[in-house]
């Protein structure tokens, strides 16, 4: 195992169940051993990839690909249902709207929370606030519950702590196009310096960040890789994928 | 932090543990991942508190009053207008304190017990969005109703000393009784917790079973006054060996008996260690059903 691996994924699967009715979870608590009770819907399967210190990786994929659970899978949120993950070093995952904060209470609350959640010491991030809230930059509404927040302060929040935790893989999921340019460009910067000595793994529909920000880019279809490589390579392949497939509900079939 | 996902976590997890360790990590595991995440736990439990005093002018004096009222009505429906034959054997304010005493740690029991099976549902916004280490749960809870648990324990002692005028030296060894209880109470809320995220059945199965455990656990009676013929089965009510112990502790300065207090310990090592490794065994699959 080499030092420098942070992500080595060997050929993972996820699958959910589906049960028809309410009861069936029941019987498959029970009688689990002798008969299957449900529907295996199968989001990801035999995903094989590895990212190296300082390497940045984007995750291309139409809505239902699997990018999400993919990350959370990374993240250890959610475990494999077969394979492989290894992740070393801190994570920050900037997930899709919340990054797990409770609204009832205020900005500055869950910054605490956050960053102890991901592995800091609260004395490390009291330290760190003035800087959080100034990367934020949402004013006064640092202090108030966060229930009071737009979808685009949650974001920034989430980002800012993220930011603050020293992380050695950020996993950031289409969260950034929430925030507004002058935000972006913040994020950009910011992502831009991290990269010199963490990794990325970053989902993303905008076309123009995975080419800024990726060294490789992986294109999840159905949740299976269809192509990994060069940003250059791949994401015309995807654009013109994307424009020849119909957008209809085929993609979500559940096997029996 | 590095850290390795496998489809079985639980196996990943007792070979870190296994590798990392002594030869029997595994026995401190529940312990050690509880130590790790220490300030995780502080962080939260301050963060309840902070939350259910926001906006009440009086903050902490609503968390003393509620035991003051119930100690008071205990004292008032036995000592006063009702003439409870059980009462006035004790004396005035006794039975109020002999109840008290045990309703301490019954509360504990049933508060924890009420909450188990929704533990992870009711964070699930916490566990699906960050990488929360979902065992601290049972922590969180437990030091949430330990620090209520300590402030009628306080005003306990405080009556006690009002009329009686003293409190019994042996109420100084009550820390030996909670401790093997908390690990006890910690088994029962991550094996209700993981059963709870399962399926909502088992929130309803211990609402209805609530109010059968308060006649089945000493808290208006003793164990002495069991009848002898069926004495000996008190005690397979777990809760039963804590509540008496406790009780004669603070009140009646008795110290307990040792087998007693080995199967106190038994009962709350076997419990501690069970309810962790179902948890641990369900982990991976709770994030997805919550």
């Amino acid at each position: 195992m080499s030092s420098d691996l942070v992500i080595r994924a060997a050929g993972i699967g996820k699958s959910y169940q589906f049960y028809t009715h309410y009861a069936d979870r029941f019987k498959q608590m029970v009688f689990g051993r002798f008969r299957k009770f449900y529907k295996d819907y199968w989001v990801l399967r035999d995903i094989s990839f590895e990212a190296r210190r300082g390497e940045s990786i984007g995750i291309i994929g139409r809505n239902g690909a699997g990018k999400s659970t993919l990350l959370q899978i990374i993240c250890g949120i959610t475990t494999p249902t077969y394979g492989e993950v290894e992740v070393h070093g801190r994570v920050a995952p900037v997930l899709s709207l919340g990054t797990g904060f409770d609204t009832e209470l205020t900005g500055r609350e869950n910054a605490i929370i956050g960053g102890v959640v991901l592995g800091l010491r609260r004395a490390d991030i009291i330290k760190r606030f003035d800087s959080i809230a100034e990367f934020a930059a949402i004013g006064q509404f640092i202090d108030q519950p966060m229930k009071l927040y737009s979808t685009g302060m949650f974001m920034r929040l989430a980002f800012a702590i993220c930011a603050h935790v020293d992380a050695e893989l950020m996993v950031i999921d289409e969260s950034l196009s929430v925030g507004d340019t002058a935000f972006q460009d913040k994020c950009r910067t910011f992502l831009r310096n991290f990269r010199k000595t963490g990794s990325i793994l970053l989902v993303s529909h905008s076309v123009a960040e995975l080419h800024n920000l990726c060294d490789r880019v992986v294109w999840i279809d159905r949740g299976r890789i269809r192509e990994m490589g060069k940003p250059s390579e791949v994401i015309p392949k995807y654009q013109s994928a994307v424009h020849e497939e119909h957008d209809d509900a085929s993609r979500f079939l559940i096997e029996a | 932090m590095t850290y390795q996902s496998r489809a079985k976590t639980s196996t990943a997890i007792m070979l870190s543990a296994r590798k990392s360790g002594a030869p029997l990590g595994w026995l401190a595991l529940p312990f050690t991942t509880g130590w790790r995440h220490r300030e995780l736990i502080r962080v939260i439990v301050q963060r309840e508190f902070a939350q259910r005093f926001r906006g009440s002018a009086l903050g902490w004096f609503w968390a003393i009053i509620s035991p003051i009222v119930m100690l008071g009505a205990y004292t008032i429906v036995f000592t006063g207008p009702f003439k409870v034959s059980a009462a006035a054997e004790a004396g005035v304010g006794h039975y109020a304190l002999f109840i008290f005493a045990a309703l301490i740690p019954f509360n504990l029991f049933t508060e924890l017990f009420a909450r188990a099976p929704n533990l992870m549902r009711e964070n699930a916004w916490f566990l699906k969005k960050t990488i929360f280490p979902s065992d601290t749960l049972g922590w969180i809870a437990l030091c949430r109703a330990l620090i209520y648990a300590g402030i009628s324990f306080a005003i306990l002692l405080a009556f006690e000393l009002a009329l009686t005028g003293k409190i019994p030296a042996t109420a100084l060894l009550a820390p030996l009784v909670i401790v093997p209880y908390c690990l006890f109470l910690l088994g029962v809320v991550w094996f209700f917790a993981a059963l709870g995220s399962l399926t909502q059945d088992v929130a309803h199965v211990v609402t209805s079973i609530m109010p059968l455990i308060i006649f089945g656990s000493p808290v208006f009676y003793s164990v002495a006054d069991v009848p002898p013929a069926i004495r000996e089965f008190a005690y397979l009510n777990p809760l039963a060996i804590y509540i008496e112990m406790t009780r004669n502790l603070v009140l009646a300065g008795v110290v307990p008996d040792f087998a007693l207090y080995g199967q106190a310990w038994l009962v709350a090592l076997v419990a501690f260690w069970v309810g962790h490794a179902v948890f641990m065994r369900y982990r991976s699959i709770l994030v997805d059903v919550v």
